[in-house]
């Protein structure tokens, strides 16, 4: 698919492509996100570029009010929370994420369970005077 | 493997005053006033110019706080002990934890006979907003941060886990932190010492000062459900968070053979036990406890030939009350589950079977986070030689103890077992 290095900027620049890329190894066929250069399970070297589908489940998340500066810069405040979750993609590995949702779906406790059915949507931050940022984030499936 | 190759006692433990201090005492002023206490606590005193051979210092970041990064050399000055080594130990809120495990393990080498260990953290340098990212640093800065995630944001999501796994309550929670400032009330020491009705009573006298209509509020739990008590990250509200603290702790620690020169009655440090986990908290199969703590805790207990049931007390890493309830099933006191019951079943109460956090905990002692895990076993230290002030002292002789110290979401633990 590719031959670009497994780093972290890597992964992170595979975001402006709306893509969430990790690794697979193709002796054990562990698959890890963000890409790793040594396989966590079989200590292999031979790992290849895999691009995940996008779905997964919420298992576990808070709602948070007193957040951090970067989400306050976002508008988030104890009024307005946000919701930091963890989710299980389809392929098996975990990783963090915002959970949003439409209009003020993120200020309503009602709106998350574990085990909600989400998918991928990267948001694009915008902050004055810098390049738009793009997070991972995810939404209802 | 696993076991000590000598005894180890503690043979003093000081601390300051834990609380707001900045900028009346900064980071060097605390260290001084625990270091001042503890030498007051050895018995037949200590010249630590002379005698001690090592300083390990536990801070997490006096580098986003206070813009001071190479903090062991001051602190050993300060000790009097140039030009013996001194090091600066990092473990997030373990990292006096830690620095006590490398003190004991120096000790029991045979390479030193007299080790100082100590913490300081001055964290009210900055605003809030700050220290909420400072402490964010100790989690995953690259995958957490930019998802969102903050510390009661993290401690919030195993919260959420561990009620939808095992039906723990916002009422076990609310528990936690009642116990702990009732414990806190009686500490000189604590950063906040007024019971949670002192503190539901001064907030009803105010609005009625304001001269409005007082809340009907009949209990603590209704305060504690109340707007007065804000969600910070749901599920866990306010009164469920440490508090920002600055303060610092000490531990002098000598080989047996030493041992006897300062004390008649030293306290055996008989297990020690370190874990690590996943920086981040989303790569662990389970949210619900952490693997680091209870292999230092099956470490520290194997170690000292002891079980979880012969502990008498035990000082907790309570950052948030849903940590107590983990810690307490983690080290192996109750089954996952069934910690948040037996707290609101009193038995984790100053007169229940099994008293934890004596000293208010984390909650209302304070958690300046690099002083944390050496102030947990200045606790200890006081209670199993009966010398606990005010009205926190367990009315029962403490032979075993233990204490259990956490940095980040779990990603390292710490445990320590004491014996008379």
């Amino acid at each position: 698919m590719t031959d670009k290095e497994f780093t972290i900027k890597n992964y992170f620049d595979f975001f402006n492509e709306g893509k969430l890329m990790g690794n697979k190894c193709t002796k054990c066929g562990t698959i890890h996100v963000p890409p790793k250069k040594l396989c966590n399970k079989c200590y292999g070297t031979e790992l290849e570029w895999f691009e995940f589908g996008g779905k997964g489940t919420l298992q576990s998340y808070s709602l948070i009010g007193v957040g951090a500066r970067y989400f306050a810069n976002q508008g988030y405040s104890i009024k307005k929370p946000y919701c930091f979750g963890v989710v299980k993609l389809e392929e098996g590995p975990h990783i963090s994420g915002h959970i949003v949702g439409p209009d003020d779906f993120e200020q309503h406790p009602d709106n998350f369970k574990v085990g909600l059915p989400v998918k991928i949507k990267f948001l694009t931050i915008e902050t004055e005077g810098k390049e738009p940022k793009i997070d991972l984030g995810f939404e209802p499936a | 493997m696993g076991k000590l190759a000598r005894k180890v006692a503690m043979v003093g433990a000081g601390m300051s005053k834990f609380g707001a201090h900045f900028p009346i005492k900064q980071n060097r002023d605390l260290w001084q006033d625990a270091l001042i206490s503890t030498i007051n606590s050895v018995d037949n005193g200590v010249d630590l110019s002379k005698d001690v051979e090592e300083l390990y210092l536990g801070n997490f970041s006096a580098d986003l706080f206070n813009h001071e990064a190479h903090l062991a050399p001051l602190m050993a000055q300060l000790a009097g002990i140039l030009p013996k080594p001194a090091a600066r130990i990092e473990a997030a809120c373990s990292s006096s934890g830690i620095a006590l495990r490398y003190g004991v393990l120096a000790v029991a080498s045979g390479i030193h006979d007299v080790v100082l260990v100590g913490g300081v953290e001055t964290m009210t340098e900055v605003p809030t907003v700050d220290v909420t990212d400072s402490l964010a640093a100790a989690a995953d800065t690259r995958l957490e941060y930019p998802a969102g995630a903050t510390f009661p944001g993290l401690y919030a999501t195993v919260a959420t886990a561990h009620m939808h796994k095992h039906g723990t309550t916002d009422q076990h929670l609310f528990d936690v932190a009642i116990k702990n400032y009732e414990n806190g009330a009686e500490n000189p020491f604590a950063q906040v010492q007024n019971t949670i009705e002192q503190v539901m009573a001064a907030k009803i006298a105010k609005v009625k000062d304001q001269g409005k209509e007082p809340p009907a509020w009949n209990s603590p739990y209704d305060f504690l459900r109340s707007s007065s008590n804000p969600f910070i990250a749901n599920p866990l509200r306010l009164f469920d968070c440490s508090l920002v603290t600055d303060g610092a702790a000490c531990i002098l620690l000598a080989s047996e053979e030493v041992a006897k020169k300062y004390t008649d009655t030293p306290i055996w440090i008989t297990g020690t036990g370190q874990g690590s986990d996943t920086l981040s908290l989303h790569d662990r199969d389970s949210f619900t406890s952490f693997r680091s703590a209870r292999y230092a805790a099956e470490t520290a207990f194997k170690m000292s030939g002891l079980k979880p049931k012969d502990i008498q007390i035990a000082e907790v890493h309570d950052c948030f009350t849903i940590a107590e309830l983990v810690a307490l099933e983690d080290i192996g006191f109750y089954r996952p589950g069934e910690a948040g019951p037996a707290v609101s079943a009193g038995e984790t109460k100053r007169d229940g079977k099994l008293p934890i956090n004596t000293s208010g905990g984390l909650k209302t002692k304070g958690h300046p986070v690099g002083a944390t895990g050496t102030a947990q076993a200045v606790e200890v230290f006081k209670q199993m030689r009966g010398i606990a002030e005010r009205n926190r002292q367990v009315k029962f002789d403490v032979e075993r103890a233990l204490t259990h110290n956490v940095g980040g979401s779990g990603a390292t633990a710490v445990v320590h077992v004491y014996e008379k």
